[in-house]
C-alpha cells in the first residue's frame, strides 16, 4: 500500500466488457478508474473498491469515469453511499466526460452533490487540497 | 495342462499380486478340498479380518464351479462364505508353509475362470458381487501392481496359495479357474488383486474349486478375452484393480456426494430463481389497482419486474385527492430484491401521506426526505410526485433524482434536465425543483423509471428517443400495459424493474404552457446553480443577473425565495415570488442571530 499499486480485474464478456483498475499514487490517495458500462452487474465492483479505499483510510479518493459509457442508478447508489460514509476531511472527485454519464448525474439532481470534473489531474488536485471545488 | 500352468508361475505375478486371503481362500480349498470346512467352522470374517468379502466371493466362484466336473454342490452358495473364510485361514497357514510355491497356480485360475467358465463368475457375480455388472470386468482385468507395505504379508500368503491352486489346477478342471475368478472379481471390489484371477493362462483344476459348488450355474457371457484383446482395458482394469477398498469406499462416498450437491444445487437454483420470481409477485401485489378513470383523466399504470436480481424496487401509485384532484407518485429504490419490497412501501405511502394532507409536489419531497433519509437506510429512491387539478386542468409535478415524464402534446417541449433535485434518502436536501403544466386539450402524460429506457436491444440501450416514439405512436386508448408491452416487445434484454403510468387528457389540441420552479436559499443562490437554471429555462441572459438580485433580497428577507420561468410559446419570463413552503422547515435552518439580523 505504500508503493503505488495496480490491480486489474477483468470482467467476463457478459458485462460490457467492464474493467476496473486502481492506482495508489500516494499513502493518502486512490484513483479507482472504471471503462465501460457501469451497471448492477459491475457497481459491486467500483463498491469494494470503495469500501476498501474508505476502511483503509485515504482521504483523497477520485473515482475515474472518463471511459465509462453507461451508468444506471446502481452505480449512482454506491457512490452516494460512500459519500455519505466519508470521513471528516476526506475528499471525494468523480471523474466524467461521457455525455451519457453527465447527463446521469444531472438527471438524478446529483451533479451538484458530487465533485464532478473533466480530468484526472483536476481531480486529484482538488482531493488532495490544492485546489477548490470545479 | 501342466507345463501352462508351470508357464502362468514363471511369468510370476509375484511381485504385482496384492491379493491378501482371497486368493489364499482359493487355494486352501483347493490344497484341502472339502477338508477345510469342517475345521473351521465359521471363522471366515474373524480369520481374514476384512477379507471376509473376498472370501465370498470365492465361495461363489466355487460354487459355479460345481455346477462343472465336481459336484460338490452340497456346500452351496450360503455355505461359500463361511467356508471360504476358513479356506483363507487355510491358505495363509499354506502360505507359510510353502512360500516359494510357484506363483502362477492363482493366475491360471483366474484366467481360466475368465475365459472357460464364464458363466461360473457370472452367476457368481449376483450372489457374491454386489457390484454385479462391473465384476466380471474386474475379474479379467484385476491390476498385478506392486502391494502396499501393509499389505505385503498378505500378498506373499496369497502366492503361496496360489501355487498351491496351480498345482490343483493341474488336475484339470475349469471349475477351479471360475472360483479363482470369482475370487478375483472380489478382490477387485475389495481393492485387492487375486493375481492368479488375472494372469494365469492356465484354466485351474477344478477339483477343490468346484467342490463347494454352488447349486446355481446360469452361463452369462462376459467379457473375458478383453484382457488380450484390448491392452488400453487391460491397462486401465490393472489401474482399476490395484485401487484398496478404503479408495473405493471413498469414490462411493464421493460420488454420493456430488450426486448429492448436484441434485441440492439444482433444487436451490430452481428455488432462487421462484423466489426472484416471487419478488416481482410480491411487488405487483404491493401495487395498487387503478380505476380507468379519474379526475376526467384516463388513467393507467403497470409494473413488470426484471428479469432476474434486478427485480424489485419500481412503485407507482395512482389515487384521486379529498379535493377531487388526482395524485401520482411513480419511484424507484436503489436497491433490489425482497428487501427493498418494504421500503418501497414506506416511500409510497409517506408521499401518498403528504399528498393527501394538501402538500404540493415539492413540498412533499422536502418533507417525505427529511424523514425517509432515516427510513431507507442504505437505500435512497428517486421519485416523481404529481398531482392534477382537473379544475384548472394544470398537472404539477416534481422530480427528486428520477427522469422527468414525457409529455406528448402540442407545443410540448423536452423539459430542462438542468439543477433537477436529488433522489430522496440521499442524506441531501432535495424538493427545491417542480414543474407545472398547463394542459388545456388534447394531451398525453407519461411517467416512467429509467427500466424503460435502460432496457437493452442487442447490447444498445432502448433509450428515451425510441419510447418517445412508443408514446407518440399509442393509441388514444393505449394504457401503461402497452406502454411496457412495446418496450418489452423491441427489447431482448430488461434487466431492471419498469414501472409507468400513462395520463390521457381529453380534448382539442391546444398549445401546453410550462412553468419551471426552483427554490433557492442563501447558500444557493452563492452558487451558480439559479443562473444556471434560468439559463436552462430560457431566460435571456441578460435578464437572469435582475432576477437574482431580485431573489437575493427576497432570502435575506425570508430566507428563501422561488425563482419561476414561465415558458409559453417560445418565450421565457422569470419572476421571484415567496416559497410556498412555509410551515415546512426551510432547506437549511435559519439561525437565531440571522432572523435578527433581517
Amino acid at each position: 500500500m505504500l508503493s503505488p499499486s495496480e490491480v486489474g480485474d477483468r470482467s467476463g464478456p457478459g458485462a460490457g466488457a467492464f474493467s476496473i483498475v486502481e492506482q495508489r499514487p500516494d499513502q493518502a490517495t486512490t484513483v479507482i478508474a472504471c471503462a465501460g458500462e457501469l451497471d448492477l452487474s459491475t457497481a459491486p465492483q467500483l463498491k469494494w473498491r470503495l469500501v476498501d479505499a474508505l476502511e483503509a483510510g485515504l482521504s483523497a479518493i477520485v473515482v475515474d469515469l472518463g471511459d465509462v459509457v453507461f451508468m444506471d442508478s446502481t452505480a449512482l447508489g454506491v457512490l452516494v453511499g460512500v459519500r455519505r460514509s466519508l470521513d471528516v476531511g476526506a475528499r471525494l472527485a468523480v471523474v466524467c466526460t461521457h455525455p451519457a454519464v453527465v447527463n446521469i448525474f444531472q438527471v438524478a439532481g446529483l451533479d451538484g452533490a458530487f465533485e464532478l470534473f473533466d480530468t484526472r489531474d483536476r481531480a486529484l488536485a482538488y482531493v488532495r487540497g490544492e485546489a477548490s471545488r470545479s | 495342462m501342466r507345463s501352462r500352468a508351470s508357464a502362468a508361475a514363471a511369468v510370476g505375478l509375484a511381485g504385482l499380486a496384492l491379493t491378501a486371503a482371497a486368493t489364499p481362500v482359493a487355494t486352501a480349498k483347493h490344497e484341502k478340498g472339502g477338508g477345510s470346512h469342517p475345521s473351521g467352522g465359521r471363522p471366515s470374517a474373524s480369520a481374514s479380518g476384512g477379507d471376509h468379502g473376498r472370501g465370498r466371493g470365492g465361495g461363489n466362484g466355487r460354487a459355479r464351479h460345481q455346477s462343472g466336473p465336481q459336484r460338490q454342490a452340497a456346500t452351496g452358495a450360503a455355505q461359500a462364505a463361511p467356508v471360504q473364510g476358513h479356506a483363507g485361514r487355510a491358505g495363509r497357514l499354506a502360505g507359510t508353509k510353502k512360500v516359494k510355491a510357484s506363483n502362477g497356480a492363482g493366475n491360471g485360475a483366474g484366467r481360466g475362470a475368465g475365459r472357460r467358465n464364464p458363466s461360473a463368475a457370472a452367476a457368481t457375480a449376483p450372489v457374491a458381487i454386489p457390484a454385479g455388472g462391473s465384476a466380471p470386468t474386474l475379474a479379467t482385468t484385476g491390476a498385478p501392481t506392486p502391494a502396499p507395505p501393509a499389505v505385503a504379508p498378505a500378498a506373499t500368503r496369497s502366492r503361496a496359495a496360489s501355487r498351491r491352486s496351480a498345482a490343483r489346477s493341474r488336475a484339470g478342471t475349469v471349475a477351479a479357474g471360475a472360483s479363482g475368478a470369482a475370487l478375483a472379481l472380489r478382490a477387485g471390489g475389495t481393492g485387492l488383486v487375486a493375481p492368479g484371477a488375472l494372469f494365469g493362462t492356465v484354466p485351474a483344476g477344478g477339483g477343490a474349486g468346484g467342490a463347494h459348488g454352488a447349486a446355481v450355474a446360469l452361463p452369462r457371457p462376459l467379457a473375458r478375452d478383453t484382457t488380450d484383446a484390448l491392452p488400453v482395458a487391460h491397462t486401465a482394469a490393472r489401474i482399476v484393480g490395484v485401487v484398496p477398498w478404503p479408495m473405493w469406499v471413498l469414490i462411493g462416498v464421493l460420488a454420493a456426494m456430488t450426486l448429492a450437491l448436484g441434485t441440492r444445487s439444482w433444487v436451490f437454483d430452481r428455488h432462487r430463481r421462484r423466489l426472484r420470481k416471487d419478488v416481482g409477485l410480491l411487488q405487483s401485489a404491493l401495487l395498487p389497482a387503478v380505476p380507468a378513470v379519474m379526475a376526467g383523466v384516463a388513467t393507467s399504470a403497470a409494473y413488470r419486474p426484471a428479469d432476474g436480481p434486478g427485480a424489485g424496487g419500481d412503485f407507482y401509485d395512482l389515487f384521486e385527492l379529498a379535493d377531487g384532484r388526482l395524485g401520482v407518485v411513480v419511484g424507484d429504490l436503489s436497491g433490489h430484491g425482497r428487501d427493498v419490497l418494504p421500503q418501497t412501501a414506506l416511500t409510497r405511502y409517506t408521499l401518498r401521506a403528504y399528498l393527501d394532507a394538501g402538500l404540493s409536489p415539492r413540498a412533499a419531497l422536502r418533507t417525505a426526505s427529511s424523514v425517509l433519509s432515516h427510513q431507507l437506510e442504505v437505500a435512497f429512491a428517486t421519485v416523481a410526485v404529481a398531482v392534477y387539478d382537473p379544475e384548472r386542468r394544470s398537472l404539477t409535478y416534481a422530480l427528486a433524482g428520477h427522469p422527468a415524464p414525457f409529455v406528448i402534446a402540442e407545443g410540448a417541449d423536452a423539459p430542462a434536465s438542468a439543477v433537477a433535485s436529488p433522489p430522496l434518502g440521499a442524506a441531501l436536501p432535495t424538493g427545491m425543483r417542480q414543474t407545472t403544466l398547463a394542459l388545456p386539450g388534447r394531451a398525453t402524460v407519461c411517467f416512467f423509471t429509467d427500466g424503460l429506457v435502460e432496457a437493452r436491444r442487442g447490447g444498445e440501450l432502448f433509450g428515451e428517443p425510441r419510447l418517445r416514439r412508443v408514446l407518440d405512436e399509442l393509441p388514444p386508448d393505449g394504457g401503461a400495459e402497452d406502454v411496457l408491452l412495446r418496450v418489452a416487445e423491441q427489447t431482448d434484454a430488461r434487466p431492471d424493474d419498469m414501472a409507468a403510468c400513462v395520463l390521457h387528457f381529453a380534448g382539442e389540441a391546444a398549445p401546453v404552457a410550462r412553468k419551471e420552479e426552483l427554490e433557492v436559499d442563501r447558500r444557493e443562490l452563492a452558487g451558480n446553480r439559479p443562473e444556471r437554471f434560468l439559463l436552462a429555462c430560457g431566460v435571456a441572459p441578460g435578464a437572469v443577473a435582475g432576477v437574482l438580485e431580485d431573489a437575493g433580497a427576497r432570502v435575506e428577507r425570508a430566507g428563501a425565495a422561488v425563482l419561476s420561468v414561465g415558458q409559453a410559446g417560445g418565450a421565457a419570463t422569470a419572476r421571484v415570488r415567496p416559497p410556498d413552503t412555509e410551515g415546512l422547515s426551510p432547506l437549511e435552518p435559519v439561525s437565531p442571530e440571522e432572523r435578527t439580523l433581517s
